[in-house]
């Protein structure tokens, strides 16, 4: 039988200043590695079902602007992924901020896009693990749709999953057309687990 | 001799963190803030030695608080405590004339270390 | 003295390396009981290495099975040669979720594994140990031309 997955007010405050903190650590290794200002927005918490995140996947699907990478995280009984979704006008003030050379191809936007992601997803991921007292392993980037079209992704969703919890986040930097949401998402029993973990961060 | 200190932060969690990690002996009154202009008319209407003042806040961030308190001269010494530790953002406070920036996490620790170093509370008492 | 210390910090490096590495590390002695759980292995299952050692491999994973590894250890144990297991045999041991639950599109982790002998200070296979390996994504590849082909006649 499966627990229904809800946040109260407390907990849903208590993820959200856990992810500002790791947002920050993130911001700042981004910030050092580019020499930029990233602007940080509060993080919006919430419990989404499966079909609401299907429309958010339908959205990237035939859009030829849009572009995201995955990397999955697990420990300690949390398991999750991150989603890392780019507007491709970012492109190419990335790869000038990145001193990546000239007029990048297919691949070395892949591979630059990719490693963008690994440093916000890793710091971000590092960020609330080092909080919560967890050494997450993470997973190597994929860039969603690379291997298999997205319709095959909703396709194949066999409602494996109900629902889940989704942390956003948007990246901005400051004086630079570069725009990106990071969706932070956890497993059902992950947020069970994580609601109880918070508990004593949340005793008076 | 009891000192008023303000806690300015959007987060329940973080505003009780913080209030908990001030120095256990110093005799301290703590009102808390959801926002800065929460803070404002709190500073205007009650006189707050320090304020612990996040960034990233609703309605009006630290930033724009920093920048009222500077506008109204308003007397109270403001520490800034962020998630936010970008290299820029502590050059940015500083600039708009807050004292000193905290990292979140916050430490006891280190807070006891930064208010002893700017004189508002004496050392430690010796037990 | 200097070369002491650089066997120290190697060592230290290796034991690192061990504990992070993205592939699975179970020392099992002759009993089956678990020596030695690494940290993929903790964090993919749950279980702590405090909580593993000791214990035997089959209670804590029923979803092995014993028969049919016990015949692949044995020959291990016995020959002190290498062993195999490949997901087109068995799609995992240790049910492991995938390591991109939400997007990924297997409801588990397909695992190959190469168990290796472990020989004490007598030459005798005393230990074996286990090395897992996620192989979700070239599984699911194969899948994906299988379903093709498929289709196409």
């Amino acid at each position: 039988m499966n627990e229904q997955i809800t946040l109260s007010e407390d907990e849903r405050d208590c993820y959200q200043e856990i992810t500002n903190v790791a947002m920050g650590k993130a911001a700042d290794r981004l910030a050092r590695l580019l020499g930029v200002y990233v602007v940080l927005p509060i993080p919006n918490v919430n419990i989404i079902e499966i079909n609401e995140f299907k429309m958010t996947l339908k959205s990237l699907e035939g859009n030829a602007t849009v572009s995201a990478v995955c990397q999955g995280f697990i420990g300690a009984g949390i398991a999750g992924e991150a989603l890392l979704i780019f507007n491709d006008a970012s492109f190419t003030d990335i790869a000038k901020l990145l001193d990546y050379p000239g007029n990048l191809d297919k691949h070395e936007e892949l591979e630059m896009l990719m490693d963008v992601a690994n440093v916000l997803n890793g710091a971000c991921i590092q960020g609330i693990g080092g909080q919560l007292d967890i050494d997450f392993s993470q997973s190597h980037p994929v860039v969603l749709g690379q291997h298999c079209s997205i319709s095959d992704l909703l396709n194949d969703k066999q409602n494996a999953w109900q629902r889940t919890m989704a942390i956003e986040i948007n990246y901005t930097i400051e004086d630079h057309n570069i725009n990106c949401d990071l969706l932070l998402l956890f497993t059902e029993d992950s947020v069970l687990h994580m609601n109880r973990l918070i508990s004593f961060l949340l005793e008076d | 001799m009891v000192s008023k200190v303000l806690i300015c932060d959007d987060s329940n969690m973080a505003r009780k963190q913080m209030a908990r990690a001030l120095p256990d002996h110093w005799p301290v009154e703590v009102t808390f803030a959801k926002h800065g202009q929460e803070a404002i008319e709190l500073i205007k209407a009650h006189e707050f030695e320090v304020m612990f003042l996040d960034l990233t806040m609703p309605v009006m961030d630290g930033y724009e608080t920093l920048e009222e308190i500077r506008k109204q001269d308003l007397p109270i010494m403001v520490l800034v405590v962020s998630g936010d530790i970008q290299p820029e953002a502590q050059e940015r406070v500083k600039k708009l004339g807050a004292i000193d920036f905290i990292k979140k996490p916050v430490d006891q620790a280190r807070i006891t270390a930064v208010l002893t170093e700017y004189g508002i509370i004496g050392e430690a008492p010796n037990e | 003295m200097d070369n002491n210390d650089t066997d120290m910090t190697e060592f230290h490096w290796f034991m690192d390396i061990l504990q992070t590495i993205d592939a699975g590390l179970v020392v099992l002695d002759r009993q089956y009981n678990i020596k030695l759980w690494n940290g993929f292995m903790e964090n993919h299952s749950g279980i702590r290495p405090d909580q593993a050692k000791g214990e035997n491999l089959f209670t804590l994973f029923p979803e092995i099975d014993s028969d049919w590894f016990k015949k692949k250890a044995e020959s291990v144990f016995l020959l002190n040669t290498r062993a195999f297991t490949i997901s087109e045999q068995r799609p995992f041991l240790f049910k492991f979720k995938n390591n991109y639950p939400i997007t990924g599109r297997a409801d588990f982790m397909y695992q190959n594994s190469t168990i290796i002998p472990l020989n004490n200070i007598s030459g005798e296979t005393d230990h074996i140990c286990l090395i897992l390996y996620d192989v979700t994504a070239a599984a699911m590849h194969k899948i994906d031309i299988a379903n093709q082909t498929k289709q196409k006649t």
